[in-house]
């Protein structure tokens, strides 16, 4: 047995195995959210590549797989990851339970999560865009349910995705020839702009980001809300590796200087189009936006305490995303339209959903109390010594944010002339309420809860030694 | 005439089809000639077996999205003269810009000439194709075309067979996305 059969080629094939289960959608999100939560609970548990008793059984985790001469690993350095992604896909496998997921949600999900695994797995790296953009294939029935015609927003999401495949391999291919040392130094300037733009087309970086809000308001905000929440962060985790490998990469500070320019670029656009928002679920893609935004200006500022910022900032993202994806699919679910015209009465018809989606959204916008409070906090801080003429800037955008939020809760509290019934149920109610309870957990203790994600950090080993 | 010149041809000819003529039937005469023109390249670089990986694949690709479109019932959208005239006045500005990027792109990427300018031609195209169109159908030959191109120039780089078999494997997924996109809304929601 090794790592990449238990945490790759089995979801792959447990995904496969559900979609022929796929008209039994209780059983198949259950088997889905038990399965995520076990792998989850053995990343934590199992180390690799060490042998285990159990009783009188002897088990070895081998590190390594390999197809085809080249090689799937995983390290007791990805075991964190592994535990973040696990635990979050079974945390929304659950609530797909609870929100009524269409058939293909489980099962196409657990192959999504399969291909990112394999993509931060593979050897050479520059099999990684293959397996990403494999991933991006698998979204596609996630994202457009049966009997639904497709949007525009789905087809530039694929669109996107597959244009930044081919600048990674081409990356990939001047990285990964050889000694760096040989390389023509004319060359390797041009391969790290080709591989931004890759990393610029996978991540919607700004100007390319505007299938965002498209897709969010299109789709199910749930089924969007899981692959923004996924892919976005193995696409950095992705980068990260990338960095980490790349000696060269690694000390040029130019490339670090536009990546921070551009989360910059990212906060400033997504703030100042969120307080024009007049439709909640495009604010939705705007969020994303802006936390990608964060994620890349923690990292350009190329420093021990930015990546730790950017590893903490991880479960404050996927938590928020998730209450805010979990408390838009209540209302989608009701039929209720999400744009500021139709949104009297919404909170007593809706009021845990309301609660919820105004507290996710201020918890990205880094009010205290919340989970997004400590990091951007912390990243504001950092970016504001390293480039004090800078931070207006991105306090601007987070200003922008902030109005857009708070023209959200000033839409949802006008009452209706008459009393309204509650339309949720007690099942939507609870997932709601325990996703709040940790949005205001992380932001009360956040020292319990990122100092044991930042050691996902352990994936890119090199930027440890980052000062 | 150099030999070579003649897949080119194939891209060239085959890019003006998949841009000026819209039905399923021009589409599927379109791609079996680029993937003819690829097949024919790539097999100076590659082992011929690689190289039929991809001329079958992109054949299978195509059949897939025609096989949907006809399924669906329902013609594509018709394109007046205006519209081709357009059309291919881009394709040809298209073709025009390949051949001036070429000398730049190969300071760039050392590959086989021929290859790196079917393949800046099929990229170009794909984007055209890409840029001009919403229809799901249209759309997934744009990205095919654009893979396409991307493959030629990267078969000359790696020559590896999990490459080739994964990029045909994305192909076909590529092939199998547009397929659903053309039949989502009429698949059962239950069935």
């Amino acid at each position: 047995m090794s790592a990449p059969i238990l945490w790759i080629v089995i979801p792959l094939v447990a995904g496969m195995t559900l979609w022929l289960l796929r008209r039994r959608r209780w059983l198949a999100g259950g088997i889905a959210a038990g399965l995520s939560a076990f792998l989850a609970g053995l990343a934590a548990a199992l180390p690799i590549g060490e042998v285990i008793r159990l009783g009188g059984l002897q088990i070895e985790l081998a590190e390594s797989l390999f197809i085809l001469g080249r090689s799937f690993n995983l390290t007791n350095n990805e075991r964190p990851l592994l535990v973040v992604i696990f635990t979050a896909c079974a945390v929304w496998f659950g609530g797909g339970l609870i929100l009524r997921q269409h058939r293909f949600f489980a099962p196409f999900g657990l192959m999504v999560v399969s291909a990112l695994i394999g993509a931060l797995a593979v050897q050479p790296f520059l099999y990684a865009a293959l397996l990403v953009e494999l991933a991006v294939l698998l979204s596609i029935p996630l994202l457009v349910p049966p009997r639904e015609p497709v949007q525009s927003g789905v087809q530039r999401f694929l669109i996107f995705q597959t244009l930044g495949m081919p600048f990674i391999l081409l990356a990939g291919w001047v990285f990964g020839s050889g000694d760096i040392a040989q390389i023509d130094p004319a060359i390797l300037p041009r391969a790290a702009v080709i591989l931004g733009l890759g990393f610029a087309l996978w991540l919607g970086v700004f100007p390319f980001y505007f299938w965002v809000p498209q897709l969010t308001n299109q789709t199910h905000p749930y089924s969007a809300g899981f692959v923004l929440s996924l892919l976005p962060v193995s696409i950095l985790m992705l980068g990260l590796d990338f960095i980490s490998q790349i000696g060269w990469l690694r000390a040029s500070s130019g490339m670090f200087l536009i990546i921070q320019l551009t989360g910059m670029l990212m906060i400033i656009t997504a703030g100042i189009w969120a307080a024009f928002q007049d439709e909640i679920s495009r604010l939705f893609g705007y969020a994303v936006i802006f936390e990608s935004g964060y994620a890349l200006l923690s990292i350009g500022v190329n420093t021990l305490p930015g990546y730790m910022i950017f590893a903490a900032g991880l479960l404050p993202r996927l938590l928020g995303l998730f209450v805010l994806a979990t408390a838009l699919s209540v209302l989608k679910n009701h039929d209720q339209p999400t744009d500021f015209d139709h949104l009297q009465g919404i909170f007593q018809r809706f009021p845990v959903a309301v609660i919820g989606l105004v507290l996710a959204l201020f918890s990205m916008s880094g009010i205290p109390l919340l989970a997004g409070f400590p990091v951007r906090l912390e990243a504001l801080e950092l970016f504001a010594s390293q480039r004090p003429l800078l931070i207006g800037w991105v306090l601007l955008g987070n200003l922008g944010f902030l109005i857009g939020v708070i023209r959200v809760l000033l839409h949802v509290v006008r009452l209706a002339d008459q009393p309204e019934q509650r339309l949720e149920n007690w099942k939507e109610r609870g997932i709601l309420l325990i996703g709040m309870l940790f949005l205001f957990l992380f932001g009360l203790m956040p020292g319990v809860f990122y100092q044991s994600v930042i050691f996902i950090l352990r994936v890119a080993p090199a930027l440890l030694a980052a000062r | 005439m150099n030999i070579q010149t003649i897949p080119l041809l194939f891209l060239i000819v085959s890019s003006f089809i998949l841009i000026l003529f819209l039905g399923w039937r021009y589409a599927l005469l379109g791609l079996a000639l680029q993937y003819i023109g690829i097949f024919w390249l790539i097999a100076q670089t590659l082992p011929v077996g690689l190289a039929a990986v991809k001329l079958i694949v992109g054949w299978m690709a195509g059949a897939i999205l025609a096989s949907s479109q006809v399924s669906l019932g329902e013609e594509l959208p018709v394109s007046d003269l205006s519209g081709r005239i357009f059309r291919g006045f881009v394709m040809i500005f298209g073709v025009i810009v390949a051949f001036s990027i070429l000398p730049a792109a190969e300071t760039w990427i050392p590959v086989e000439r021929s290859l790196l300018t079917g393949g800046l031609i099929l990229l170009i195209s794909g984007l055209v194709q890409l840029g001009l169109t919403g229809n799901p159908f249209r759309l997934s030959l744009g990205l095919l075309t654009f893979l396409a191109g991307f493959e030629m120039i990267y078969a000359g780089l790696v020559s590896s067979v999990l490459v080739v078999g994964l990029l045909g494997l994305i192909n076909l997924g590529i092939g199998l996305a547009g397929s659903y996109f053309i039949l989502s809304a009429t698949l059962e929601e239950t069935g």
